[in-house]
């Protein structure tokens, strides 16, 4: 019977889906919901193929015991045409008319009633045998067809199903990708606000450290500093050059003193 | 009576004896400190990665790698180890880094590191290694 039996659209994942950690569970989520919608997305409904009375042997659906059945009624017809013929004759015999010609005449017309009624009789069965034959194989015919149709609705259900599975993977797998993500990102925010903490440390270090080193350096600048503000003494020279007027000034008082 | 024109006045600023001694003694005092040298940092520098960051970077290669990916088995590899110097502090320190420098100097450019290594002191105990054989060769 064509198309008869459910068919499992979607294969069972064949590594489990939660992994040692959250990553590995989102990444074989993932993978899964993939595999799984592009499953779904190659879905396609069988045809539908209605089963025909023509096109059904219908041998399978006779009554095996159906010519059995006509050879024992054909018997009993037989039979009863015996009787028939015997009263026949007996009537014959006691109106002294035995192997006359109304006799035959008589005979005769028992055997054709005998022949049309087992014809009849055989026509009777066959029909009736060719009928329920017919019947049960209609009714085969729609036990199949809906069938085909359950098994349709089956299957597009199960399709369906797994679509809507694979999309609560895709979220799954997203908010593990999440989870992970946030948690790494929590976990390198405390390793840098370590990281920092110890550079600071190891800054200030250096810097003491400079200090140090530079301190024959700097102690140079400690006389400097000190001397910066000091006042020294100047002192003042005046050299007085004679001019023309200091020259006649001597020149008179040389001659006004002879 | 004097005065008159073409007269000249010059005034002179003494320094005191002891400015001088003082100002000679700070000279001498820097020409024997610019003999130390370059004073070097063997100190850390740059603080090293800490276990949250290698783990934040080991989960990042795993996840990319979980999803097939290409990522690093260890993450750390092909990173310098970093030194433990005291009091939980793990850093990596420059100092191996100038001695490097030092030494390409000193194989490139021998003239310049000698002229260099004639200008201080041979600061001894490994210092300025390179500069320092060449000190020792050039005494």
């Amino acid at each position: 019977m064509a198309n008869g039996g459910y068919q499992q659209p979607m294969a069972m994942p064949t590594q489990p889906l939660a992994g040692g950690n959250v990553g590995q569970t989102s990444a074989n989520t993932y993978n899964t919901a993939v595999n799984a919608t592009g499953m779904g997305m190659g879905f396609t409904p069988n045809q539908v193929t209605p089963n025909t009375v023509a096109g059904t042997n219908m041998q399978q659906y006779q009554n095996p015991f159906q010519q059995q059945v006509i050879d024992a009624s054909m018997a009993d017809m037989n039979r009863a045409n015996q009787m028939a013929l015997n009263n026949v004759g007996a009537q014959a015999q006691g109106a002294g008319a035995y192997g006359g010609s109304r006799q035959g005449v008589a005979e005769a017309e028992t055997n054709n009633n005998f022949a049309r009624q087992a014809a009849a009789m055989t026509a009777g069965l066959n029909q009736a045998g060719y009928q329920n034959a017919q019947n049960m194989a209609q009714f085969d015919i729609g036990n199949n067809f809906a069938a085909q149709n359950q098994n349709n609705a089956n299957n597009f259900a199960a399709n369906q199903s797994m679509m809507g599975g694979a999309n609560q993977l895709a979220n799954l797998s997203q908010q593990g990708f999440d989870y992970s993500n946030k948690i790494n990102e929590n976990m390198l925010n405390t390793g840098n606000a370590q990281q920092n903490l110890i550079q600071q440390i190891i800054n200030s270090a250096n810097g003491q450290y400079g200090d140090i080193a530079q301190y024959p350096q700097n102690m140079l600048n400690l006389p400097v500093a000190a001397l910066g503000g000091a006042q020294f003494p100047t002192t003042t020279t005046n050299a007085k050059q004679p001019g023309l007027f200091d020259y006649l000034t001597m020149a008179t008082t040389s001659m006004g003193g002879r | 009576m004097s005065g008159g024109k073409g007269g000249q006045t010059t005034s002179t600023a003494s320094i005191p004896q002891w400015v001088q001694d003082e100002s000679r003694e700070n000279v001498a005092r820097a020409n024997e400190i610019a003999q130390l040298g370059p004073i070097r940092n063997y100190g850390p520098s740059v603080a090293a990665f800490n276990d949250n960051q290698i783990s934040s970077f080991q989960n990042n290669a795993d996840l990319a790698s979980a999803f097939g990916m290409n990522a690093p088995a260890d993450v750390m590899a092909n990173m310098p180890t970093a030194q433990d110097y005291g009091g939980g502090v793990q850093a990596y320190g420059a100092a191996p880094l100038v001695d490097q420098q030092l030494a390409s100097l000193q194989l490139n450019d021998p003239n310049q590191a000698s002229a260099i290594a004639k200008q201080f002191m041979d600061p001894g105990g490994g210092l300025f290694p390179a500069i320092q054989s060449q000190q020792k060769r050039l005494g």
